[in-house]
């Protein structure tokens, strides 16, 4: 179980980690009000129902009070009509002399609605007076009747009887009415002598009907009356209950104490207050189903859950339209930001939606910026480092050199060559001015051209004319520019490599020409060459140092400038074959007066 | 793809949440308005001419209208048991728009001649009737001949039918009639309308010498008790139905026994069983219970619950 | 991915529908109106003061035959619903509250307690149902409340005298009545209920119209028997203990009260008084057919009920109900009253 729980966890954390942040948001949300309203509403209809039924429960016993007071009122006043016969108009007068009938009469007359007939029997039964009826029927045995009898039991009570036809009165309307029998015992005078009889008030059914008629109790509740045996007095559906078309509890009812109770009678639940009536031992009894208690519960229900359903339709709304206001400017801002990982430069950075995203946003954007220019910074010093990197190596260039020109110089002096040592000190000064040329590295080629001569004429005195050197420029190249110093290094290892060993006159020849918008310099010589495999390999960068005499490092080192400053067409070949001389073709942008100036810039930040 | 994912799952969410909102709403006025149908329109048509021979029953029949929703229209005939009438106030009744009828026929043998209109039939069943609220008229006749039997002192029965087209009366007077025979009493059955039984019973007692006299209706007893009480007949009398002349009747002993039912249940179970008739709901209609009454049982706590309507 | 979509947002259609559905909804709560049915049934409310009173009962029954009669010759449908009041004004009132409830077209009211019709005529004028009376008569300040309120009987008055004029006329034709030959006429009166115009009027009447015929009279005792048979002759029991045959002439304001003292006199097995009534119901119409009772007036059952029905059609046919029937003070129908003797009996009781 608990490893379920984690597991359905861990997959809803995966899966809440997938999601989309609008997703994430209004989904939450809804999530949560859903959850809330739901609670809300069944903590609401819980405490609602809860509330309903105590509610309905107040409302009967205080709607069953009422009518137990009426009733109680209603009865009172019957039993004052009794009592007002028995002590007004029996207990002073002599039968053998007075007439009870007005009495009687008037008593009824005044209760008129509420009364069906007012009687007086002696103990025999025999009938003494009554109103307004007085014809006894001939089958009437009133000594033998439940009211007669009761009274002469208990002399000291008033009596109520259980509902019955009255049947004692000859009626020539042939009514046979429905009453409650109010029987006492009273004590009779005649000429003197006292003897017993009973006094018979019988209530009309109406009169009790309409106590407890017209009593609303919620939810198609009723209210009965029964009496202490249970017997029905009045009941809504008394007729129907009579001729067994209809069936109630109310024998159970009867053992009932007073207050609330539940029943449950042909399979409906109900809850049924009780409350018993002073004197009579009569029992009101309230009826009220609990299905559906609280109104229209299905109603009620409906439009709590429409309402529920409407306000999460709202959020969930609202939500969707929150979340999206949110995370759009996001997902903007994220596919700006990819695009910018692509390489795109002029990518715009949205700067929208929420504070937050907004700020977000102009965050990168200034972020983009400075790392554009933090970027533009990282370039320069690279540049720069490289630069004094071959400035080094230019430096390393010009020692060596100068030592061996100086040493030929002092060793010419010291021969006497004056002329000679003249010629070299002047190619050397020249051929120094060029290499400054004023810091910068691009010269025109015809400098380059007279820089290369120079250090030719240089070598050629060191090495006593072993070679002759042919510089020629084509027409064409006139006012073109080079990079400073890219030939006089090959031309350093074509006399090293190609004529230190070489027999014979070696011819060392320097041409510059223009191919398409290129210019191609080459330097050729006669020497020993190489295998093409190993000329290739002179410029590989992988190629360990291998100092040999000369310095293949200086060649190497005209390639690179040239690619760095050029790009990576640009740069050597070396064509060779052994015993057949070697080929270095520099190949170089063809720069005029105008083209050079980019690359000046660079070189001097 | 994904947005366009999002967006549809979005739409879907609210266009479901939306519907549930309406169907809600909707949903209550649907049942109201399937519950506030317009009342049954119910047509009780009797074949005697004095309603009041009924107005115990007509009670019953407005207590179940009034739980029901029925509309009660009541009819009498000018003159009792005029089938020929009664056929016709059918017919109109079924044009003028009656959802549903009550008959009480006058005569059984002429088919309810209703298209498509339920009719619940009271006293006697009839052809076409979708259900019939009478006593079970057989045990009914056989149990009013026993009560007479035991009174029997040796003289003839006179049987009277009243009502020869009625089935219920008929099996009534049968069943009697076979119970008398069977127990070896010589039975004289006589035919005469309602309307004239106080001219020929005279008579008709002569002819036969007749001790003992039985009728089968309530109209039909309550003429000839109070042709008894008027002359002052010595004949004892035996009957059917319980109004409350009759019980007056039965009380003076003018009337020896009736054979009674509760005329309240039986108008409440017609209408409740023609309203079910009228929504096509299925119905079953047992045979009322009935007793033989002698006027000194007639304050039996029962018998008064069951003869005697409270009327609320 | 690439593409940057303006995600979540609906089009502009389906937003406006999702809003206007909502809002649309809300005000469906209340229910709608039901269906109206075809109208062509003519609802009669009839609320009767005591079916146990034969006159009333009379009146009820003609009015269902009547209507019955107009069913079967024209297309009007009559549904006539009769509730008995049982002498109950809260029943009645539950009863027109009943009437009203179910749509009924027209009430008919016979009040228990006629000094309750304004209750009545405002619940009625609420309702706009038109509001006939019959038989108790309100008072004409409670009749004026509303227009539509009439009252359909007999003119208590009239009924008093004629039966006076009865008496009057066998008073100098038989000098036999007067059995102790003193000249002067010794009767006995039987009211019917306390406070009904009716009992009032006509005990009022009866005796005017005799004293003013020029007899002397002497009223021995009068007392109210609530138009009851069973009560009149309980009291006329009582009387006959204390006047034995010193009554000459029993005036009942009813015929069921008339019915009730000859009872009373068969019962002592005395000779019988002049008894006279009033309505002439088929009970008392049989009585002077056998003789035992002297007179009665004829008040005219069927006359009410004709009236009745004719004002109701002429209601709700939309018709100046004047055209229709003879309307006084724009309220009130009178019936006229008929004496009944044994002379003229034939007219009333074709079956003597």
């Amino acid at each position: 179980m608990g490893s379920f729980v984690k597991g359905f966890a861990g997959r809803m954390a995966r899966r809440y980690g997938k999601m989309s942040i609008q997703m994430v948001i209004s989904l939450s949300f809804t999530a949560v009000a859903v959850v809330g309203m739901v609670f809300m509403g069944l903590s609401l209809s819980w405490r609602f129902s809860a509330g309903a039924e105590m509610l309905v429960e107040d409302n009967s016993q205080r709607v069953l009070s009422q009518v137990n007071m009426n009733l109680d009122s209603y009865l009172r006043r019957m039993m004052r009509v009794s009592d007002t016969v028995y002590y007004r108009v029996i207990k002073d007068a002599d039968l053998a002399q007075d007439d009870l009938m007005p009495g009687l009469e008037l008593l009824y007359e005044e209760n008129r609605d509420d009364l069906v007939s007012i009687a007086l029997f002696n103990g025999e039964g025999e009938l003494v007076a009554a109103s307004p009826l007085s014809g006894l029927k001939a089958s009437a045995v009133p000594q033998e009747s439940l009211w007669f009898q009761a009274a002469m039991e208990k002399m000291e009570n008033l009596h109520f009887s259980a509902p019955h036809i009255q049947n004692i009165f000859e009626d020539p309307d042939y009514r046979y009415q429905w009453v409650v029998s109010l029987s006492r015992y009273v004590q009779l005078t005649r000429e003197g002598s006292t003897e017993s009889g009973v006094l018979l008030v019988d209530m009309s059914f109406a009169g009790i009907e309409q106590v407890c008629r017209d009593v609303e109790l919620s939810n198609d509740g009723y209210l009965y009356l029964i009496d202490a045996s249970g017997e029905l007095i009045y009941h809504p559906k008394q007729q129907l209950i009579y001729a067994g078309l209809w069936e109630e509890n109310n024998l159970a009812a009867a053992g009932y104490r007073d207050g609330v109770h539940g029943e449950t009678f042909q399979n409906e639940n109900r809850q049924v207050i009780v409350k018993t009536v002073g004197y009579t031992g009569w029992k009101l009894v309230g009826v009220v189903p609990r299905e559906g208690l609280g109104g229209d519960v299905r109603q009620t229900f409906l439009f709590g859950l429409s309402l529920l359903l409407f306000s999460v339709f709202l959020m969930a709304f609202l939500n969707f339209r929150i979340s999206a206001h949110i995370s759009d400017p996001i997902r903007r801002l994220e596919q700006a930001i990819k695009e910018l990982e692509a390489g795109r430069e002029d990518v715009e950075i949205p700067q929208e939606g929420c504070y937050e995203v907004q700020r977000l946003g102009h965050s990168i954007s200034s972020m983009v910026s400075t790392m554009r220019h933090l970027m533009n910074d990282i370039i320069q010093q690279e540049r720069q480092k490289r630069r004094s990197e071959l400035e080094v190596l230019q430096s390393q260039i010009n020692p060596h050199f100068l030592y061996n020109t100086l040493d030929s110089v002092i060793w010419m002096t010291e021969a006497g060559r004056y002329e000679e040592a003249i010629q070299m000190v002047t190619s050397l000064a020249r051929l120094f001015r060029i290499s400054l040329s004023r810091g910068r590295s691009v010269i025109p080629l015809a400098d380059e051209l007279e820089h290369a001569r120079n250090y030719m004429n240089i070598q050629q005195i060191r090495y006593k004319n072993k070679f002759t050197t042919q510089i020629t420029a084509q027409p064409e190249t006139e006012g073109l520019f080079t990079l400073k110093l890219i030939v006089q290094p090959i031309l350093e290892n074509a006399i090293y490599h190609g004529m230190t060993c070489a027999e014979g006159d070696g011819i060392i020849s320097v041409t510059a020409r223009r191919e398409g918008d290129d210019l191609l310099i080459e330097v050729t010589d006669n020497g020993i060459g190489m295998r093409p495999e190993v000329a290739a390999s002179l410029l590989d960068d992988d190629r360990p140092d291998v100092r040999t005499t000369g310095s293949g490092i200086g060649v190497r080192n005209v390639h690179q400038r040239i690619r760095l400053t050029f790009g990576p067409e640009y740069g050597l070949t070396i064509l060779s074959e052994p015993d057949e001389g070697t080929t270095v073709r520099i190949r170089l942008p063809a720069l005029d007066e105008a083209g050079v100036a980019p690359y000046e810039r660079e070189e001097t930040p | 793809m994904r947005q366009k994912r999002n967006v549809v799952i979005q739409l879907t969410i609210l266009v479901a949440l939306g519907t549930a909102v309406i169907l809600t709403l909707v949903l209550p006025q649907l049942t109201i308005t399937r519950t506030s149908t317009p009342p049954v329109e119910l047509s009780v048509i009797l074949r005697d001419s004095d309603s009041t021979l009924w107005s115990n029953a007509r009670l019953g029949m407005e207590q179940a209208a009034g739980e029901l929703r029925a509309e009660l229209r009541f009819l009498t005939l000018s003159s009792a048991n005029d089938s020929a009438e009664q056929a016709d106030l059918i017919a109109r009744e079924a044009e003028g728009g009656a959802d549903v009828m009550v008959v009480v026929p006058a005569d059984s043998g002429q088919p309810l001649a209703t298209e498509q209109l339920p009719v619940v039939t009271m006293e006697s069943w009839a052809e076409g009737a979708a259900v019939t609220v009478s006593p079970d008229n057989e045990a009914l006749g056989q149990e009013l001949a026993q009560c007479a039997l035991e009174d029997w002192a040796g003289s003839p029965v006179l049987l009277i039918q009243t009502a020869p087209a009625s089935a219920g009366v008929s099996q009534r007077l049968a069943a009697a009639r076979q119970t008398l025979e069977e127990a070896g009493v010589l039975v004289e059955a006589a035919e005469c309308p309602v309307e004239e039984l106080v001219s020929v019973l005279p008579d008709l007692l002569k002819q036969t010498g007749a001790g003992q006299v039985m009728v089968f209706e309530p109209a039909a007893t309550q003429r000839a008790a109070e042709y008894k009480e008027n002359v002052g007949l010595s004949q004892m009398l035996y009957g059917v139905g319980v109004t409350s002349r009759i019980a007056a009747y039965l009380e003076r002993e003018t009337v020896t026994a009736v054979a009674a039912w509760s005329d309240f249940a039986a108008g409440y179970l017609a209408v409740e069983g023609a309203v079910h008739a009228a929504q096509r709901k299925p119905y079953q209609a047992d045979p009322l219970p009935f007793t033989v009454l002698r006027g000194e049982d007639i304050y039996e706590p029962d018998n008064q619950k069951l003869l005697f309507p409270v009327t609320n | 991915m690439n593409r940057i979509t303006r995600s979540y947002s609906f089009p502009l259609p389906i937003r406006l529908l999702l809003l206007t559905l909502a809002v649309a909804v809300l005000p469906l709560l209340p229910g709608c109106g039901r269906g109206q049915e075809e109208e062509s049934t003519l609802r009669i409310g009839v609320a009767l003061y005591t079916q146990d009173d034969t006159f009333i009962a009379t009146i009820a029954q003609e009015l269902e035959r009547m209507a019955q009669e107009e069913e079967a010759e024209g297309e009007i449908k009559i549904n006539l619903s009769i509730a008995d009041g049982r002498s109950n004004q809260t029943t009645q009132l539950d009863q027109v509250d009943q009437f009203i409830s179910r749509g009924c077209d027209v009430m008919c009211v016979n009040i228990v307690d006629r000094t309750a019709a304004a209750v009545l005529i405002d619940k009625a004028e609420e309702a706009d149902i038109p509001l006939i009376f019959f038989n108790r008569q309100p008072v004409l300040e409670d009749i004026q409340r509303w227009e539509k309120t009439y009252y359909v009987g007999a003119r208590a008055e009239e009924g008093g005298v004629l039966q006076g004029q009865i008496v009057v006329d066998a008073w100098l034709s038989n000098p036999d009545l007067d059995r102790n030959g003193d000249g002067v006429l010794q009767y006995v009166m039987l009211e019917g209920e306390p406070g009904h115009q009716d009992a009032m009027l006509r005990t009022e009447y009866a005796v005017k119209t005799l004293t003013q015929a020029g007899i002397e009279v002497e009223k021995l005792v009068s007392g109210t028997a609530n138009w009851k048979r069973g009560q009149a002759m309980t009291k006329t029991l009582q009387w006959l203990d204390e006047f034995g045959d010193g009554i000459e002439v029993v005036f009942a304001n009813n015929d069921d009260m008339a019915l009730g003292a000859i009872d009373a006199f068969l019962e002592t097995g005395r000779s019988l008084p002049l008894v006279v009534g009033v309505d002439a119901t088929t009970p008392a119409l049989e009585a002077v057919a056998d003789g035992t009772l002297y007179g009665t007036v004829h008040n005219d059952a069927g006359g009410i009920s004709r009236a009745m029905l004719d004002l109701i059609l002429a209601l709700t046919s939309g018709e100046d109900p004047a055209q229709r029937v003879e309307l006084e003070e724009e309220h009130y129908i009178w019936l006229p009253y008929q004496q009944v003797t044994g002379s003229n009996l034939e007219d009333f009781y074709p079956g003597a």
